[in-house]
């Protein structure tokens, strides 16, 4: 820079015009204070001065100086070189600065945009063990120090042994519940108080989305206790009434039984023995939906699926109502080249008989029931329509709701859990069961299981 | 046994059913051993050698599984298991460790009744070595030893996968044999999981043996569970 001052002025002004000399001087001092760090430029002010003292103040080439006054010249350009220095230094350290905070910034909202999509605990500590390790490039992990869920405790996520220098705990709920161990880079870079603050802030961050996680949980499980809580309290009211009308009728005929020991007419008897065994199906038929509807639910399913044929299902649970369904006429239609499913069996064919014994039992003896097996896009679909008086306009989907019954004053068996067991058999599925109207008159039901992609094959033989 | 009249062990550790079971039994004309448990069971079994055996699988003692294989290291008699519902895996489980037929709780006497006098039948047929392996299904005739099968006048044609899948099933006529014990027995032991297989050579047979192969009357499907093939009398 000095050279190239040196030059310019010696080859564009004439020896005596000293002072553009000195100003281009000056501008050469400046621009080494903007690249160069404090020290180089005192040293480049200083080897300016005595560029400047040797090739242009007279004497030329000597370093003496006549005129006094070229020392407060010399003085003023050291001092103008310094303060520009010093500026330039103070306006470098601000830009550091601010790229550094806006790299903060940036690594604090991509921590906590990473953190927006999740709930879970491990991902969370592991979005942000994994983001301090890239912003360091040191290795990273989480040491779990209060087991606040369950998972192992102690979770190394990246670089899992080895030394880790510095800690920072993860707080939620006003406890640490984990600490973000951070070693020392391959080049054992060391960790600054920039660094330190930047972590702090990463695991404060975490710490809250933890404290937002153990938030939600808690409340899903509240919603769920309070859930349970109205279906059981629900299941309660039923069930006392339910039961009761049934057990009553038992109660009192065997009482009469007994006590009239003989002396009763014999049609009498009969009548009573029928009530009694008719009851105790009813019974029987509401307990069994109480115990599927509390095992379905209970989390612990395991479906037993294997390929089925749709229409042997159907034809399965037709064969186990035959006695009923000996009074209907069903037409029965079933698309050529039906494919076989990935399903429960004993599951899809309970949905099948609660369809048809729900059909059974809303509409008038004698009137006929059509039933339709199909493909539709990617699914095998079931429907059976009846021609009774239909479902209550409107409240069509309803029906699927536990303890929806359709003239609650009716004496009937199911307790109005069949059709919701259904919908919970083929939510397990993935598939759908709907309910509407048809014209010109009765109900439609009709559930849909989704068609795997691959039938499966079968060596001929 | 020594009377003609056939006798059966009722394992059962509620009073109340014991009771019922053997008054109904009895009216039948069978005689009814009772056992409170697995302990008292295998002894009763040794002490009485019944004809068939009636299991409770939930026992105070042992597990219902375990009583079967106990069993069955030395009797080839019937054994109907009663079991709780919507629990078919259990079911497979009590078929494959040799249990004959089974009832889902709460049942009704007559099916019962039923069951017991097909596991009876297929006694007779067991310890009957000169029995021919003819049998009906409806109108038609199976002969396994001549491999002929007839429906009047008319030769059925089965392929040689689905003539072994029918013997299978009519080695227990009335028992329910599970998916896995016959894709073992037709298709081998690597296909145990393979129930499509099942679901394509069943339907095959239908076609071919039953009146109206959509309400199958001779062989039926115990969704779950297996197939049990029904014949005449």
């Amino acid at each position: 820079m000095i050279g190239v001052a040196s030059s310019a002025s010696w080859l564009l002004f004439e020896r005596n015009d000293l002072v553009n000399t000195l100003m281009l001087f000056v501008l050469g001092s400046s621009l080494c204070a903007f690249y160069l760090s404090r020290r180089a430029t005192v040293v480049a002010a200083l080897a300016s001065i005595a560029a400047f003292d040797f090739l242009f103040v007279p004497p030329t080439f000597s370093f003496e100086v006549n005129d006094s006054r070229y020392l407060l010249t010399f003085g003023s350009l050291l001092i103008v070189s310094l303060v520009i220095a010093n500026l330039a230094a103070l306006l470098r350290e601000q830009v550091r600065i601010a790229r550094q905070r806006e790299g903060h910034t940036r690594s604090l909202f991509e921590l906590s945009r990473a953190f927006a999509d999740t709930h879970d605990l491990d991902e969370i500590l592991g979005a942000l063990s994994a983001r301090a390790g890239l912003e360091l490039g040191c290795p990273t992990r989480i040491v779990r120090t209060h087991n606040i869920a369950p998972g192992p405790s102690h979770l190394p996520i990246s670089g899992a042994e080895g030394h880790y220098a510095d800690q920072f705990l993860i707080r939620a709920g006003g406890r640490s519940i984990a600490s973000l161990e951070v070693g020392p880079g391959p080049e054992l870079r060391r960790i600054g108080a920039d660094d330190r603050l930047l972590l702090e802030s990463l695991a404060s961050l975490a710490g809250v989305a933890v404290e937002r996680s153990l938030l939600a949980q808690a409340a899903e499980t509240e919603r769920r206790r309070a859930e349970m809580q109205e279906v059981r309290n629900t299941l309660l009211s039923s069930i006392s009434h339910d039961l009761r009308t049934p057990l009553t009728v038992i109660l009192g005929s065997a009482t009469s039984l007994l006590e009239a020991g003989g002396t009763i007419a014999a049609d009498t008897e009969r009548q009573l023995l029928e009530g009694i065994a008719g009851e105790a199906e009813r019974m029987s038929g509401i307990l069994c939906n109480i115990l599927d509807m509390t095992w379905l639910e209970s989390g612990a399913i395991e479906l037993n699926k294997t390929w089925n044929d749709l229409e042997e299902l159907f034809n399965a649970a037709r064969t186990s109502l035959a006695i009923p369904l000996r009074l209907r006429e069903v037409s029965v239609d079933v698309a050529t080249g039906m494919p076989l499913l990935e399903c429960d069996g004993a599951m899809i064919s309970q949905v099948i008989g609660n369809l048809l014994g729900n059909a059974l039992e809303h509409t008038p003896e004698g009137t006929p029931l059509a039933v339709q097996l199909g493909v539709s896009g990617e699914h095998a679909f079931f429907r059976v329509r009846d021609f009774g008086p239909g479902l209550p306009p409107g409240k069509e989907e309803e029906v699927f709701q536990k303890f929806y019954q359709a003239h609650p004053e009716a004496h009937r068996s199911g307790m109005g859990l069949g059709l919701s067991i259904c919908k919970t058999i083929l939510n397990l599925h993935g598939g759908e069961i709907h309910a509407r109207n048809h014209q010109p008159a009765g109900a439609e039901f009709w559930f849909s299981l989704p068609l795997s992609p691959h039938q499966p094959s079968v060596e001929a033989s | 046994m020594s009377s003609n009249k056939p006798a059966v062990l009722l394992v059962e550790d509620e009073e109340a059913i014991r009771r019922f079971l053997r008054v109904s039994l009895e009216a039948e004309g069978i005689k009814v051993v009772e056992a409170r448990d697995g302990a008292q069971a295998l002894a009763s079994a040794q002490r009485f050698r019944p004809d068939l055996y009636i299991l409770d699988l939930g026992l105070p003692d042992l597990d219902g599984l375990s009583l079967i294989s106990a069993l069955r290291q030395w009797t080839r008699n019937p054994i109907i298991v009663l079991t709780a519902r919507a629990q078919e895996a259990l079911k497979v489980k009590a078929l494959d460790a040799g249990a004959d037929d089974y009832l889902t709780r709460p049942f009704g006497i007559h099916e019962l009744k039923a069951r017991i006098r097909v596991a009876l039948r297929h006694l007779v047929t067991l310890e009957d070595p000169n029995a021919r392996p003819i049998f009906w299904m409806g109108p038609v005739k199976v002969d396994l030893a001549d491999r002929r099968i007839m429906r009047g006048d008319e030769e059925i044609r089965l392929t040689p996968t689905e003539f072994r899948l029918l013997t299978i099933l009519a080695r227990h006529p009335g028992k329910v044999i599970t998916h896995g014990h016959l894709l073992a027995e037709v298709w081998g032991k690597a296909y145990e999981r393979e129930t499509h297989y099942l679901r394509i050579y069943i339907k095959q047979l239908r076609t071919k043996l039953e009146e109206n192969p959509s309400q199958p009357r001779q062989i039926i499907t115990e969704a779950g569970v297996g197939y049990r093939l029904i014949i005449n009398q």
